[in-house]
């Protein structure tokens, strides 16, 4: 895009660009910051805070060559910053856990063109999910309920919660893979 | 051996460093294995993505770098230039000749809480949250013009030789001395606290006095007795319900609380019983709780800005 008409956008129309960056990116951000920080509250604050400087520097905006590897390079600049000022525990200290993480990154970039098949399988496996397992998948996925939310809302141990998570997810991913099996 | 099931482990953040340090080894031993691990990570993404609501966040990004122009007073043009620098003068000196008419200032109110202005007359106008009004430096010796919009109530000091007037994009009122509330918003309204006012659109003029209101309806001004005990709730912060129904307690909660009351037909019973009751500067749940101690069929909750209402706990 030209830089020179940018520079004339108005503040209205500089909130409809920022608002399709909410849509396009927000949600997938906070789940990048989640996956590294472990936490809800304090990723969705990362991400609020990284596009907040976008929005501050929207002048320089069309220097940035590829706004979605900006967006999670800042993410996760901000949530490294935050792990070692706090050291929190000692799989962040890992190489073996950034390495991982680093080949995470490249695996969800392609995710912008998630496409509605893809989609419709899901919701179709999860339909196939025993029970309980669905229940608690559901609950912690879709209504953001936390473990220990859903432990006390089924009156079962947090710990039961977190397997049938793994276990759901664990089928999950069976499903998606060999679809034929199931 | 197949670490499989790290992976899931891994994605919750709940491995050890020697579990991460053996699924790295593993992902890292072919292919199919790196693809087998950013399938879960995707998959794990894909059901992530409800949990994070990007139009509330989206709300709160504008909230917080959008200036907030409360109380904003907005100068013309003219002045600002005036007080820049002397190399302007000569220019403002012709612009001044054919701009005699007193300077304006337009007080707006994005807050909650209610705006208080003082007139140069002496009379004060209380604005509601989403209300503006504007208003000459000095008024003229004959009239007292000003223009409003949204929810405003005036206390007009009395001054025979100049009457009072109020513009809204849909009525004029003129008055003499008096205290009214105009609502200038879809459905405008003015409804009077004490004296007499004039209320005319372009085709149709109104007298209406203490206690009485006028509605704009189809275009057509419709004069009643006020029977909203709760009108001017927004700038007393007294809700007084009096033998009231309660689908008509809820609607003025609503308007005063800015929320909404939700119930299922089987409530209906519920909302056709009386509340007679005073409640002064109270939070929305407290006003709620005393409802319930007065009502024993009455339950709630409450979700976001709505009120859920229920006949059982």
């Amino acid at each position: 895009m030209d830089s020179s008409k940018t520079k004339e956008l108005s503040d209205a129309e500089w909130n409809e660009r920022f608002q399709s960056i909410y849509q396009q990116y927000y949600a997938k951000l906070c789940i990048y910051a989640t996956s590294i920080l472990a936490n809800d509250e304090e990723s969705e604050e990362i991400v609020q805070n990284v596009i907040y400087k976008l929005w501050e520097q929207r002048e320089k905006f069309n220097e940035i060559e590829n706004l979605q590897s900006y967006l999670y390079r800042s993410v996760k600049n901000l949530c490294i910053n935050i792990i070692n000022r706090q050291k929190i525990e000692d799989k962040y200290k890992s190489e073996a856990w950034f390495e991982l993480k680093n080949i995470e990154l490249h695996a969800i970039e392609p995710l912008e063109n998630n496409n509605q098949e893809q989609e419709k399988k899901l919701y179709e496996a999860i339909e196939q999910l025993p029970e309980r397992c669905k229940e608690v998948l559901l609950l912690s996925k879709f209504q953001g309920m936390k473990n220990k939310e859903i432990a006390e809302h089924l009156d079962v141990s947090v710990k039961a919660i977190e397997a049938s998570i793994t276990r759901a997810f664990t089928l999950l991913r069976k499903m998606m893979n060999n679809p034929k099996n199931t | 051996m197949i670490p499989n099931d790290n992976i899931e482990k891994y994605l919750a953040g709940q491995t050890t460093v020697a579990e991460t340090e053996e699924l790295l080894r593993w992902v890292n031993e072919s292919e199919d294995h790196k693809k087998e691990f950013t399938e879960a990570c995707k998959l794990w993404y894909a059901l992530q993505a409800n949990k994070y609501n990007s139009d509330k966040a989206f709300a709160s990004f504008v909230a917080s770098h959008t200036p907030k122009p409360a109380k904003a007073k907005i100068f013309p043009i003219w002045k600002k230039i005036s007080a820049v620098a002397a190399v302007a003068i000569l220019t403002i000196g012709c612009f001044t000749l054919f701009n005699k008419q007193p300077e304006s200032i337009t007080v707006a109110n994005n807050n909650a809480t209610v705006e208080t202005v003082t007139l140069p007359d002496g009379s004060t106008i209380y604005l509601q949250n989403g209300a503006s009004v504007t208003y000459p430096e000095e008024f003229a010796a004959t009239s007292r013009t000003i223009s409003a919009t949204g929810n405003i109530f005036c206390e007009i000091t009395r001054n025979e030789k100049a009457p009072f007037t109020v513009t809204s994009n849909k009525l004029t009122i003129k008055v003499l001395g008096t205290s009214f509330q105009v609502n200038s918003t879809n459905n405008a309204y003015v409804v009077v606290e004490t004296g007499k006012v004039q209320v005319s659109t372009d085709t149709q003029s109104v007298i209406i006095e203490k206690g009485e209101r006028a509605d704009l309806t189809n275009n057509t001004l419709v004069t009643t007795t006020n029977t909203d005990l709760n009108f001017l709730s927004w700038k007393t912060g007294l809700l007084q319900f009096r033998n009231t129904n309660l689908s008509q307690v809820f609607s003025d909660l609503a308007r005063h609380y800015n929320c909404e009351f939700a119930y299922t037909k089987s409530c209906a019973d519920v909302a056709k019983m009386n509340l007679t009751g005073t409640y002064q500067d109270l939070p929305l749940a407290q006003v709620l709780q005393m409802i319930e101690a007065a009502i024993p069929e009455f339950h709630y909750e409450i979700n976001a800005n709505v009120v859920l209402v229920s006949n059982s706990k």
